[in-house]
């Protein structure tokens, strides 16, 4: 050391006795860097890097999941199913422990540090820039249950395609396969727009109709980001608040995720390990692995599924664990394990049309 | 450029000359071998042994993907390096001010035992002046402790911290001034200069 003023060796000094790295912390910060160098290499997505990493051509690609289970079905076969040989899941067993909120199990430490991981992973994301009169383009490779009867039901192909004004994450235009929904007769496009316009008016923006002006304020600290979440979802005797915000979070990543700034994106990960009922797992398409993590309220999961390289969510799946429910998998397409309820993953895009994809 | 992920651990030698030829920022095992212990010093110093080293893999992780950034005309690669880890670290500043805070509460009490002879007393005042400098760099604004941990720990000149934090060259020049005012100012205080 070559400053020897009174001042700077006594903050060079603190703590009191701190030794240079030894050559242990050398070797195993070397270790660290080449592992995690290896898994993001090792898991660097063969088709996702085709769907989820056109980040280099300036577009940010990312994730959103669309609906949930569809009851009674609206079709959608019009689309390829696409190329996929496997969907399978693996995930650690619900802990005994109770949560913060008693009627829900404690996060496990398995998942605060999946969600650690993924936190700094995306700190290091890129910002999408989204000008006047762009909108959000979504496309879904998604699988739901079509129910014939209370517990039986069919798992079906369902591709969407939505464009959505940033405004509110508003539906402008929603492809079923290759028809547009808006022109079936049975919506009421104008009626629903105007709907969700006034909603969003009177009520301003929040996680069920949020705006890039919204997402830009919120704050980035953890823990307030959670309660001002928590405070954002209504309260309900069916479910717990933290399963309704994990349920709404899905639906903000599908409109949102592309929008995210990398400081906010790492900071709801980090909020989200405040949150009661959250579990680890994986989810393997074909070659390709993603994190999932998974929220349980008694017979209902709900998984919000990430990619470990990007750290964008990317996918949503919803499970029931009533064991009444009976399942038969597509007659198409993957093969799942275990066939759950409703499987998506997806890409984001920001277009200037909606022609545009 | 292949990355060497195969590359063996570190000899746990000392860094290289300052006359030797900086490393190819595509060779992430020179980079790591030349400037790992400066950077785990600094962040050590900072948020303590367990997260410098995740920061510090981290560091080397992200100069790689943005090793097209890296202009050497523009300023030697251990300034940028620290930048990209001071990055890292501002996320960790809670840690960070909490363990300054925890080094004046144990100093403090360590001196508030009565001193039974001249060396005792020696001791206590030296863990009062180590509190007080504690505490003084713990309500620092994180611009002027960043800058100060550059000069003071990681011995950066004043272009270098500029280009490591990406501030202009004054603001450097103030923010260590001001800084240095006040640890001058704790150690100074009654009762303690080492």
């Amino acid at each position: 050391m070559t400053r020897t003023d009174a001042d700077l060796t006594a903050v060079r000094d603190l703590p009191p006795g701190s030794p240079d790295p030894s050559d242990e912390s050398v070797s195993r910060t070397w270790y660290l860097l080449s592992a995690r160098q290896a898994a993001a290499r090792g898991r660097a997505p063969r088709r996702l890097a085709r769907w989820l990493v056109p980040v280099a051509a300036g577009l940010t690609v990312t994730a959103v999941a669309l609906g949930a289970v569809t009851i009674g079905g609206v079709g959608g076969h019009r689309f390829a199913t696409p190329n996929i040989a496997l969907v399978e899941a693996s995930h650690q067993p619900l802990p005994t422990a109770r949560g913060t909120n008693p009627a829900l199990t404690r996060t496990t430490p398995e998942a605060i540090t999946a969600l650690e991981e993924l936190a700094r992973t995306a700190a290091r994301a890129q910002t999408v820039d989204l000008r006047a009169g762009q909108f959000v383009h979504v496309l879904i490779e998604g699988w739901a249950v079509h129910l014939t009867d209370g517990w039986t039901g069919t798992v079906e192909f369902q591709p969407r395609e939505l464009w959505l004004d940033p405004q509110g994450m508003i539906p402008l235009k929603v492809l079923n396969g290759d028809e547009n929904m808006f022109d079936s007769g049975r919506a009421d496009r104008e009626g629903d727009l105007e709907h969700a316009r006034n909603f969003l008016r009177d009520n301003g923006p929040s996680i069920a109709s949020p705006t890039p002006q919204w997402l830009a304020g919120l704050t980035t600290e953890p823990q307030a980001l959670l309660a001002l979440l928590r405070a954002d979802v209504p309260d309900n005797e069916t479910f717990t608040k933290d399963h309704q915000l994990w349920d709404a979070m899905t639906y903000l990543y599908q409109s949102c995720d592309i929008l995210l700034s990398p400081q906010l994106r790492a900071a709801l990960l980090r909020a989200f390990q405040g949150m009661d009922g959250l579990t680890a797992g994986t989810v393997m398409i074909d070659d390709i692995e993603l994190v999932a993590i998974r929220q349980t309220d008694g017979n209902s999961a709900i998984e919000i599924l990430f990619d470990p390289v990007t750290a964008w969510a990317v996918g949503r799946r919803s499970i029931s664990l009533d064991d009444r429910l009976r399942l038969t998998p597509p007659r198409t397409g993957p093969k799942f394990d275990p066939l759950v309820d409703y499987h998506a993953t997806w890409r984001q895009n920001i277009v200037d049309s909606l022609d545009e994809r | 450029m292949t990355v060497t992920t195969q590359h063996d651990p570190p000899r746990g030698a000392a860094p290289p000359a300052e006359t030797a030829v900086p490393p190819d920022p595509a060779d992430l095992g020179a980079m790591f071998d030349a400037y790992a212990r400066d950077l785990l010093r600094y962040a050590a110093q900072r948020v303590g042994e367990q997260v410098a080293e995740d920061v510090v893999a981290q560091t080397f992780l992200v100069a790689y993907e943005q090793r097209h950034q890296y202009d050497s005309t523009r300023g030697a690669m251990l300034p940028w390096l620290y930048g990209i880890c001071g990055n890292l670290l501002r996320r960790h500043r809670r840690t960070e001010v909490r363990a300054l805070r925890a080094v004046a509460a144990a100093q403090s009490h360590a001196a508030d035992e009565v001193a039974p002879d001249a060396r005792s007393a020696e001791r206590v005042d030296a863990q009062r002046t180590v509190a007080r400098v504690a505490t003084a760099l713990a309500k620092l604004p994180r611009r002027q402790r960043e800058v100060l941990l550059l000069f003071a720990v990681a011995e950066l000149e004043y272009a270098e911290i500029a280009q490591a934090l990406g501030i202009p060259l004054g603001s450097v020049q103030s923010a260590l001034h001001r800084a240095r005012t006040k640890i001058k100012s704790a150690l100074a205080a009654p009762g303690g200069s080492r």
